[in-house]
């Protein structure tokens, strides 16, 4: 008899797949969970996707990556680091490399870096550029940012001066 | 006390769909000039398949948001500026690029609308985003526009391109 009272009592099997055996627990868990990635996505990781050739061969086009917005609480950007800056807001971000920091002076010499007259080895160039462009002082608030890829002319390749307020994060992958 | 938990939500209830009605109703500036914005995108926006006359006939309906003498202030790639000055130099180069580019997508994102307070005049900065037919990529530009009210309708007086990378 017990175990008949008990088969009736058990929700059938689609009903546990589901929604479990407690639905509350269940809808409980989802609310924890959307709350959580919400958090997560828009205060902590910020989920990006790749656009444009700019920091090719590292960064490849329609890739997936992520911004830790936490990176930059009790540290500032370093030489090396590839950022996310915005524009207007998050929607849209420029994807660069931080090779000049506040108070350097920055100048390209025959598609050669030069940080306050020396040359800045870049490994992760490897399509190279011929461009010049004078030497300018990098604001005390501000890093100077490019992208891998040279391969396009100076003008047609953005790049610049941005200050520490558009530095959304560091890229994660 | 479970009664009152009712009428306590329902009168909360009440209160949200009051101020929603409200703001439906009397929209704020900020509020017709995002409308405005949105609309703006719409028409600057143009599909292979639309023949020459839709064309024209949206271009000359860009001049509608428009001072008449709106000034716009454009930063071209290599540093230089390019500045279009009144409603029939805007039609004239809205018209130009609609019959060279194939289909452009335009749209507005980020849009932040501050209204100066006890002045007829506000602005917006946005990030505007366009895909032309045939190009890989996406065309980003950060863009400053200050509103005027005019005859109690918000006018673009000016729009300037906002270097993000200096």
């Amino acid at each position: 008899m017990g175990t008949n009272t008990e088969a009736a009592q058990r929700p059938p099997w689609v009903r546990i797949i589901l929604i479990g055996r407690s639905p509350r627990r269940t809808l409980m868990r989802i609310v924890i969970w959307v709350v959580t990635c919400f958090v997560v996505a828009k205060f902590v990781l910020l989920p990006i996707r790749v656009e444009g050739v700019s920091m090719l061969p590292a960064y490849k086009e329609n890739r997936v990556n992520f911004v830790n917005r936490l990176a930059y609480i009790h540290s500032p950007p370093k030489r090396g680091d590839v950022v996310a800056i915005r524009l207007a807001g998050p929607s849209v971000m420029y994807m660069k490399r931080i090779v000049g920091l506040p108070g350097e002076i920055v100048e390209f010499h025959d598609g050669q870096l030069l940080i306050d007259g020396q040359v800045l080895p870049e490994p992760y160039v490897k399509f190279g550029c011929r461009w010049e462009h004078p030497a300018e002082r990098v604001g005390p608030d501000e890093y100077y940012v490019v992208g891998d890829n040279r391969s396009m002319r100076y003008f047609e390749h953005t790049q610049g001066r941005a200050q520490r307020n558009r530095i959304m994060g560091k890229v994660l992958l | 006390m479970r009664t009152w938990l009712v009428r306590g939500v329902v009168l909360a209830m009440l209160v949200v769909a009051g101020i929603w009605g409200w703001r439906v109703l009397h929209p704020g500036p900020e509020q017709v000039i995002r409308k405005q914005l949105t609309e703006l995108a719409t028409v600057a926006s143009f599909g292979s398949n639309e023949g020459s006359l839709t064309r024209l006939s949206k271009a000359q309906k860009l001049t509608t948001f428009c001072t008449s003498d709106v000034a716009i202030t454009v930063e071209v790639p290599g540093g230089s500026q390019q500045s279009f000055n009144g409603r029939e130099e805007v039609l004239q180069v809205a018209a130009g690029a609609k019959s060279v580019v194939g289909s452009l997508k335009v749209e507005f994102l980020d849009t932040a609308v501050t209204v100066q307070p006890g002045q007829p005049i506000a602005f917006a900065t946005l990030t505007a985003r366009g895909n032309v037919s045939g190009e890989p990529d996406f065309l980003v530009q950060e863009l400053k526009f200050t509103f005027k009210k005019i005859d109690g309708h918000w006018l673009i007086s000016r729009v300037e391109t906002v270097k993000t990378l200096r």
